[in-house]
């Protein structure tokens, strides 16, 4: 591959990688906030 | 009685000192001096001085295939790939996540720093290097030592010794490479912007990232591997609140023994006929630019989200992509005290400051995917 290739698909790839991360910790932080709500929510309906 | 003497006298190293071999000496000295006396990365640069000095000595044999002790250090312990990932352990038993938890946004100048990387190891190859060691000059912008060694040990071993001095020299000099350029690239009244207050982050979300990421790495660029999943485990021991000996041990008894076998080795390769051509006298002014380039990268793509988000990121903090933790977060901290002394930056810089160190990883990971034999 040429180093141009190279450039470009190895710019391309790390912002891919971040932005596979990113979507992951919100996606991870909604799931944790909707489980954390919902054992709130059972916690207060026993009450 | 004379041809006896001169026997003797041939088995000692005297008669077999060359001038290369005073003048790393004397670079094997100041590394030492400046571990010792200004405390520039001591924990490395000391070892790598002594090594420096040891590997010049003729008819020491430290370094002979097979048989040298350093030579074994060096096989056993970098060309298997073995001690930087032990690093990257002890790493992530120290690293918290948290503020990249908590504003999630700012991985992206862990990302923006990388730009610097390729820039330079296109000029490099421009200036003529091969296209392995182009990318192993590259890595140095990344400011991440163990990821230097370990891209190096793999495309070009002949660089090791002054890629990796580079990348610690600049390091330990980020508090005066980075401030002028800092200054440079924004105004005053970008300095001062105040970030938001960061959501809380609960341990539970700690504990999943390591695993997550991990995952997606992994998946995404197999050979960022042996890098990612020993920096991640040290996380999840950190993180998990129930492995505390291991966690300890990653942070203390491994990471010291090992950088003691990284550093001695790193100094070892750096034999005078090897380390004194310009060709690798020159990697120290092309990481210096894989520094700068880096830095400004990082500053310019948190200018460029400016542009695009509501909530406005103080741009001082795209400098903290490059991965020398925590010391480039520290800076950050200081150029922004300077211009509005309200302005706490330094939590919020570790945000970009971890996603550098992920980052420099998944930008070796693909010179290691397209590049390795």
């Amino acid at each position: 591959m040429s180093p141009g290739g190279i450039f470009i698909q190895g710019i391309i790839s790390v912002f891919f990688g971040m932005t596979l991360l990113y979507l992951s910790i919100k996606l991870t932080a909604f799931i944790v906030d909707r489980i954390a709500g919902k054992a709130k929510g059972g916690a207060q309906d026993d009450k | 009685m004379i041809n006896n003497l001169y026997s003797l006298l041939n088995t000692t190293g005297f008669v077999h000192l060359t001038p290369g071999m005073i003048v790393m000496w004397c670079i094997g000295l100041i590394l030492i001096y400046l571990a010792i006396k200004k405390q520039y990365e001591p924990l490395l640069l000391l070892p790598i001085g002594f090594g420096i000095l040891l590997v010049n000595l003729p008819l020491s044999g430290l370094m002979e295939p097979d048989v040298g002790l350093l030579w074994k250090f060096y096989h056993y312990g970098i060309h298997w790939e073995i001690i930087p990932p032990l690093i990257f352990l002890g790493i992530g038993a120290f690293t918290d996540f948290g503020p990249l938890l908590a504003n999630p946004r700012l991985i992206f100048l862990g990302a923006g720093a990388q730009a610097g990387v390729y820039l330079t190891f296109f000029a490099a190859h421009a200036m003529g290097y091969n296209i392995m060691e182009a990318a192993t000059i590259g890595m140095i912008g990344g400011a991440d030592g163990p990821t230097t060694i370990f891209i190096s040990s793999k495309l070009a071993p002949q660089l090791l010794g002054a890629c990796a001095v580079a990348a610690y020299s600049y390091m330990a000099m980020v508090p005066i490479i980075q401030p002028p350029i800092m200054r440079l690239m924004t105004t005053k009244a970008e300095r001062k912007i105040k970030m938001a207050k960061p959501r809380p982050v609960s341990k539970r979300e700690k504990m999943l990232f390591p695993i997550v990421s991990t995952f997606l790495i992994i998946l995404l660029i197999p050979a960022s591997a042996p890098l990612i999943a020993m920096l991640m485990l040290g996380n999840l021991f950190r993180e998990s609140g129930v492995v505390e000996r291991l966690k300890g041990a990653a942070q203390n008894e491994l990471m010291n023994i090992v950088t003691i076998f990284l550093g001695l080795p790193i100094g070892a390769t750096m034999h005078a006929d090897i380390f004194l051509q310009p060709k690798v006298l020159f990697i120290f002014v092309l990481g210096l630019i894989a520094f700068i380039l880096s830095t400004m990268t990082g500053l310019l793509l948190a200018k460029l989200m400016n542009l695009f988000s509501k909530e406005k990121i103080n741009p001082l903090l795209g400098a903290a992509g490059v991965s020398a933790v925590p010391m480039a977060a520290r800076v950050v901290h200081k150029v922004g005290i300077e211009a509005d002394k309200r302005n706490y930056l330094i939590m919020y810089a570790m945000g970009p400051n971890v996603a550098g160190v992920i980052g420099t990883v998944i930008a070796a990971g693909i010179f290691i995917t397209l590049l390795a034999p």
